[in-house]
């Protein structure tokens, strides 16, 4: 490292020796050995199901090229949606255990299991707890995305088609980022005025990316019939399969 | 008698100074060897001297029913703040829609009557500055003026920027030196714990031209303390008021002032100046100090400290205790060389380095560049490869 000091110091400093250990790479590694393992459940056992993979990793290249593109800021960015990645992944590979169920089952279901997998498996991206900024923003994409899906799931149910279902996820995605948004950008407004507003488009900008993610397993399950079947039978327009085995213990990837 | 015979001794200099005509402060002879009185002269800057943020808030209907308000339009909220200097309380008015500005300047409560208080900012904006406000100030027996720009950024909150002090010339140490005066605005409100409401300002006279600012952590200015240490000699700093030609004259009166001193080693080198102050009780100031230093016993929490070797210049500002006892000589951990370090934290998949300027003991420098500041630069190797090389950002 060096720097010019002129005549107040050596214009080279002392070498640092760092030992770059593995980080938390290894829970997100896990994180994603449980996504890889409930392809092995029974429902999943089909040649066909390997096709969310394909999701996944169009994804994942897709927000790491934003992670790229944003440099520095790229971890408090990409760590949340990777987290939302996982979830609705995990999800698709466990619907089948929450079909049929009658909708508060399924609200809740979709609700929690959408939140806690973006928390969990966000969390593990974390670059340290103390980022308020992180967890602001995680909580946001968890819960607006979560809630989002489990209200369009809600909304559809007297008319559970995949149209219906997209037309309400969009509808309530739009509503639940800006509600969520309003109390920030006032204060943003308040403390610096209507340059603050521009805000907003950032606001935009990550329900976009959100709805994105959502909007690309729900065409997997539009152009796969493995998955297409799956779906319209969560949604309730087709009968739900026979009862799958209890579902397994999954690990907490960030425990 | 000896308040009459110091008031013919003042003006007896300010006299002297008319006469010469420079328009510039003379430093005083010493009135005994036990007081320097040094004459003071109003002085306008165009940079700002001292900052100091205060918070605005807008008063509830009932509230505003009892306030003596200037005529405002329908539907105008006026935001309300206070600034202090010294006993003196100053509340304004901000009309944000008409980028007007009403200051209560005789601090009766009354926004009317003060034509003096009306300002305009010079753009219309949702940030808005009033510039050129003077404010006199009742200290002691005379009027003490100060030129201050307010800013208001938002609703909530704003600045005071102050671009005035009391400027004189003194004989000390063998050198001439400008000493100021300068009185400081505080936000209503707002702890002004560890604040001084003054400071002293002292350099060689030559760099009078020179920016100075109570924030920059160079080493000029001092917290004006009960005792305020001028190299080896303490005094009492008391700004007093002569009648000289019918009007009252500022004077900074130093006592000085007999105290146990002790002893501190300077650790590092190329110390060019060195303040150690615990407001409001003492401060000392010295200017190209030996490596050991006499100062007044006690303790002292916050440290200044300006190196300089020919041409190349930095600062650096600590809170840090330091105590001075009587019969042993602390070190201070303050001086050069400096030292290139960086701080390398593995976050996940990240490497964060932060890069620091350190001197003796590991404390925090920044240089002082007249120019742009040039990006530290860095190289990674692993092993003997080279595998990463680029710059520091700022920020």
């Amino acid at each position: 490292m060096s720097s010019d000091l002129g005549k107040l110091g050596d214009k080279t400093g002392a070498p640092v020796e760092v030992t770059v250990g593995w980080g938390r790479i290894p829970l997100r590694v896990l994180g994603w050995g449980v996504l890889f393992a409930l392809m092995f459940l029974e429902p999943n056992r089909s040649a066909r199901a390997w096709s969310v993979w394909v999701v996944v990793i169009l994804l994942q290249g897709a927000i790491s090229l934003l992670t790229f593109a944003l440099g520095a800021m790229a971890s408090s960015v990409s760590g949340p949606y990777t987290g939302l990645v996982f979830a609705l992944g995990t999800f698709w590979l466990l619907m089948p255990y929450v079909s049929g169920k009658g909708w508060p089952t399924t609200f809740w279901c979709a609700f929690g299991l959408i939140l806690i997998g973006t928390w969990v498996f966000g969390f593990s991206g974390m670059d340290s707890v103390g980022e308020s900024e992180f967890m602001i923003f995680l909580l946001y994409v968890g819960f607006n995305s979560g809630l989002g899906f489990a209200l369009g799931l809600a909304s559809s149910r007297k008319n559970p088609h995949i149209g219906t279902f997209i037309a309400w996820l969009l509808l309530w995605s739009c509503v639940l980022w800006l509600v969520t948004a309003i109390p920030w950008v006032v204060i943003a407004v308040a403390e610096a005025g209507p340059i603050a507003l521009t805000a907003l488009f950032a606001v935009f900008i990550a329900a976009g990316v959100g709805v994105g993610v959502t909007l690309a397993f729900l065409i997997l399950s539009a152009v796969e019939p493995f998955y297409g079947t799956r779906f319209r039978a969560f949604l309730g327009e087709l009968p739900a399969p026979e009862t799958p085995p209890a579902p397994p213990v999954i690990t907490c990837p960030a425990s | 008698m000896a308040l009459w015979l110091l008031g013919v001794s003042v003006c007896s200099v300010h006299l002297a100074i008319a006469a010469a005509g420079a328009g510039e402060p003379v430093q005083t002879a010493p009135a005994n060897d036990k007081v320097l009185l040094i004459p003071l002269e109003y002085r306008e800057v165009g940079f700002t001297i001292d900052r100091v943020g205060f918070e605005l808030h807008t008063p509830t209907a009932a509230q505003a029913a009892q306030l003596k308000l200037p005529p405002v339009g329908k539907g105008t909220k006026l935001v309300f703040g206070a600034l202090e200097v010294g006993t003196n309380q100053f509340a304004f008015a901000w009309d944000r829609n008409k980028a007007r500005l009403y200051l209560d300047l005789n601090q009766n409560e009354d926004f009317t009557d003060d034509a003096a208080g009306v300002f305009d900012a010079a753009e219309k904006g949702y940030s808005q500055k009033f510039a050129g406000i003077r404010l006199s100030v009742l200290d002691g027996t005379g009027q003490c003026d100060l030129l201050i720009d307010l800013m208001f950024y938002s609703t909530r909150i704003g600045f005071a920027e102050l671009r005035s002090f009391y400027e004189g010339k003194l004989e000390l140490a063998g050198q001439t030196w400008q000493i100021g005066v300068v009185r400081r605005p505080v936000a209503s409100g707002r702890s002004t714990r560890g604040r001084s409401e003054s400071a002293l300002l002292i350099r060689p006279w030559t760099e009078r031209a020179n920016e100075f600012s109570l924030t920059d952590s160079t080493a000029v200015t001092v917290p004006f303390c009960e005792t305020v240490q001028l190299w080896d000699k303490s005094y009492t700093p008391e700004l007093v008021w002569q009648q000289c030609g019918g009007t009252n004259k500022p004077v900074l009166k130093l006592g000085a002032v007999e105290t146990a001193l002790g002893q501190l080693e300077l650790a590092g080198m190329y110390v060019d100046r060195l303040v150690l102050a615990n407001a409001p009780h003492r401060a000392a100031f010295f200017h190209g100090p030996a490596r050991i230093i006499r100062l007044p016993v006690g303790t002292y929490t916050d440290i200044e400290v300006f190196l300089k070797n020919d041409d190349s210049e930095a600062t650096a500002a600590f809170d840090e205790k330091v105590v001075v006892t009587a019969n042993t000589t602390n070190t201070l951990p303050v001086g050069g060389p400096l030292t290139n370090s960086v701080t390398i934290t593995q976050r996940g998949r990240i490497l964060r380095m932060d890069y620091k300027l350190v001197g003796y003991s590991g404390k925090p420098y920044e240089l002082v560049h007249s120019g742009r500041l040039k990006e530290p630069e860095f190289t990674i190797y692993k092993g003997d490869r080279r595998i990463a090389s680029g710059k520091f950002q700022f920020g």
